[in-house]
């Protein structure tokens, strides 16, 4: 199989897993509450499910072109304009992401010490997140740009309607 | 100063087509990289970590599962029999149900963009073929999930509430009478329409209590369960994070036993559509933990209240100016974009005012999910006209006696708070 549809496949196997441990755990935090036995460390895990699956869905969304932007001025630009505008977006995008995932590396791996409450949890591991999110995007960011060139790179597939209110 | 320099970035990116979780993000890390800046830059990071750890925040993934399981659980074809026995016989009698099932549909789902594609899916070509307009059927279609936005649970409400740090049950609990009386000047106005076009009812005669009973026995599960939410919610017997997920697990349930109908592939498609949806709102809010970092740190909020409540001083006139602007942002941006950049402002300057919070949230609400049905720009508009092959020209001619109809009903919102805060200043 291809690498990209293997690597896509692990990707979304995860950020599933992620999402139905978030439900899994709040639901045993809201069972343990109201049958009077709380359990201190499931809200704990879920905010910790919770952003690994926000930066996987994150992802999934910048795959699609998912992600919600304003297109009305750019829209009205010139062809060349827009894919000057894309390409400046690009850029800052990945310089962002970078800064991101470094200064979340440095933070996570000066905070594996640092427990989370009751879980017992290494800040780390939740801070981990945005690192690895934010490395992933940037990975999704120049595939789009390889795939769809700069001027579609971030407009949105078919059928995905970039808004959910 | 630094402040409106952050800001003007980040809308200056935002106006140039930039994916809206990064010019947010941008602009709030640039803050941090200034040599005026005395943070660390690690904090930057921090913040993006701090604001996703946030008990009330699981409302919004939870909540957006919901919608899409109890979608996939079969929910939407039951509920479209109750509506056309409930409101078929009236004039124009097919396009009264669709809003009577906004309404039914208000109470499982939260989303108007997902209410009007689900409806123009299953109902817009049988509406056209009746004999009613492309345009018109596209129209009501659309601003009908403005009552299922408002009915809870509300993921605009979730949204708002979270980022206004309001509480999210009295902002459910507000939103049942301006959802109902929504559905009611809805009603009233595509009565007049049909009136003008001839459009006839889809049933001869009132529905005896036998048929309602027999559609409502279908639809039950749907119709119970935004009752269990509210009376659960409103005696602390969980909160709404902990009510998502008893929610969720409700709609495996239903979908699975009672209905038969939910499989493992579709429980796999609804999870993979909400992860996506998930990603894509809340790594708005997460880059903008950064942003909101530098909007409170330079007092943003506190001096906007200051010039605003100088300028004007009678809260109805403020609420009045308010909405006006949020109308025409509305328009112009999409709904998401609105609340999370203008919420954890605007929430301080109305309270310094005397208004009621929760009353500002659903005015807020009501008029930037509104904005998503109007042209020029309007997410709920191109979804439905996309579906229904239908020109944005025939729309907005359409739209046109629904938009009054939504707007006389803000305005008496904003005239009478009572509308909005007799419920839950009674019940909670």
């Amino acid at each position: 199989m291809h690498f990209w549809t293997i690597y896509d496949r692990i990707e979304w196997a995860i950020g599933l897993l992620m999402l139905t441990a978030t439900v899994v755990t709040v639901f045993v935090a809201a069972v343990g509450r109201t049958v009077g036995v709380p359990v201190p460390s499931a809200p704990q895990f879920a905010q910790l499910f919770l952003l690994w699956t926000c930066m996987f869905g994150a992802d999934l969304a910048m795959k699609q072109g998912g992600h919600i932007r304003v297109s009305a001025l750019p829209d009205l630009a010139s062809p060349p304009v827009q894919t000057a505008l894309a390409w400046m977006h690009a850029v800052l995008m990945l310089a962002f992401l970078a800064f991101v995932a470094i200064l979340g590396w440095d933070l996570s791996m000066g905070n594996w010490q640092r427990e989370l409450g009751a879980s017992g949890l290494s800040y780390g591991i939740v801070t981990l997140a945005v690192s690895v999110g934010a490395g992933l995007l940037a990975i999704s960011v120049v595939r789009r740009l390889v795939t769809r060139g700069a001027a579609g790179a971030f407009a949105a597939d078919p059928d995905v309607p970039g808004e959910v209110l | 100063m630094i402040s409106a320099l952050v800001l003007g970035l980040a809308l200056l990116l935002i106006a140039t087509g930039m994916p809206v979780a990064f010019a947010i993000g941008i602009a709030g890390v640039s803050f941090f990289l200034l040599p005026t800046t005395f943070l660390p830059d690690e904090t930057a990071v921090q913040r993006i970590v701090a604001a996703s750890q946030s008990f009330p925040l699981l409302a919004v993934p939870l909540f957006i599962l919901l919608g899409n399981l109890m979608n996939a659980a079969g929910i939407t074809p039951r509920l479209v029999g109750l509506a056309t026995t409930l409101a078929g016989w009236m004039r124009g009698g097919l396009a009264q149900s669709t809003l009577v099932l906004s309404a039914l549909m208000g109470g499982v789902s939260g989303s108007a963009v997902a209410d009007a594609a689900m409806q123009a899916r299953i109902l817009g070509e049988p509406m056209v073929d009746s004999g009613y307009d492309r345009g018109f059927t596209a129209a009501i279609l659309a601003i009908g999930g403005l009552i299922t936005a408002t009915l809870p649970p509300s993921l605009g409400l979730i949204l708002y509430g979270y980022l206004g740090e309001v509480s999210i049950g009295r902002l459910f609990i507000a939103g049942v009478v301006p959802g109902f009386l929504l559905l009611a000047t809805l009603m009233a106005a595509t009565w007049f329409v049909a009136r003008k076009d001839g459009y006839t009812p889809a049933r001869d005669g009132l529905p005896t209590w036998a048929e309602v009973w027999r559609d409502l026995k279908a639809g039950v599960w749907a119709v119970l369960f935004p009752i269990w939410l509210l009376v659960g919610i409103r005696f602390g017997i969980f909160t709404p994070s902990e009510a998502g997920a008893f929610a969720v697990a409700y709609a495996l349930i239903v979908g699975f036993v009672f209905h038969r109908e939910l499989t493992v592939a579709k429980v796999l498609d609804a999870l993979t559509q909400s992860l996506r949806d998930i990603g894509m709102i809340m790594l708005i809010i997460l880059f903008s933990g950064t942003f909101g970092y530098v909007i409170t740190f330079e007092r943003v909020p506190q001096s906007i209240a200051e010039f605003a409540l100088t300028a004007i001083t009678d809260p109805t006139v403020l609420l009045f100016v308010v909405s006006g602007f949020l109308l025409v942002l509305g328009m112009l941006v999409e709904a998401t974009v609105l609340v999370m950049l203008l919420t954890p402002i605007l929430v301080p300057v109305i309270t310094a005012a005397g208004i009621d919070p929760v009353h500002f949230g659903l005015v807020m609400m009501t008029l930037v999910t509104f904005g998503g049905m109007t042209p020029p720009v309007g997410v709920s508009m191109f979804t439905v006209c996309g579906i229904l092959r239908c020109s944005y020209r025939d729309y907005t001619v359409q739209m046109l006696p629904l938009a009054a109809a939504v707007l006389v009903m803000v305005a008496l919102m904003i005239l009478f708070p009572q509308i909005v805060l007799f419920l839950p200043d009674r019940l909670m």
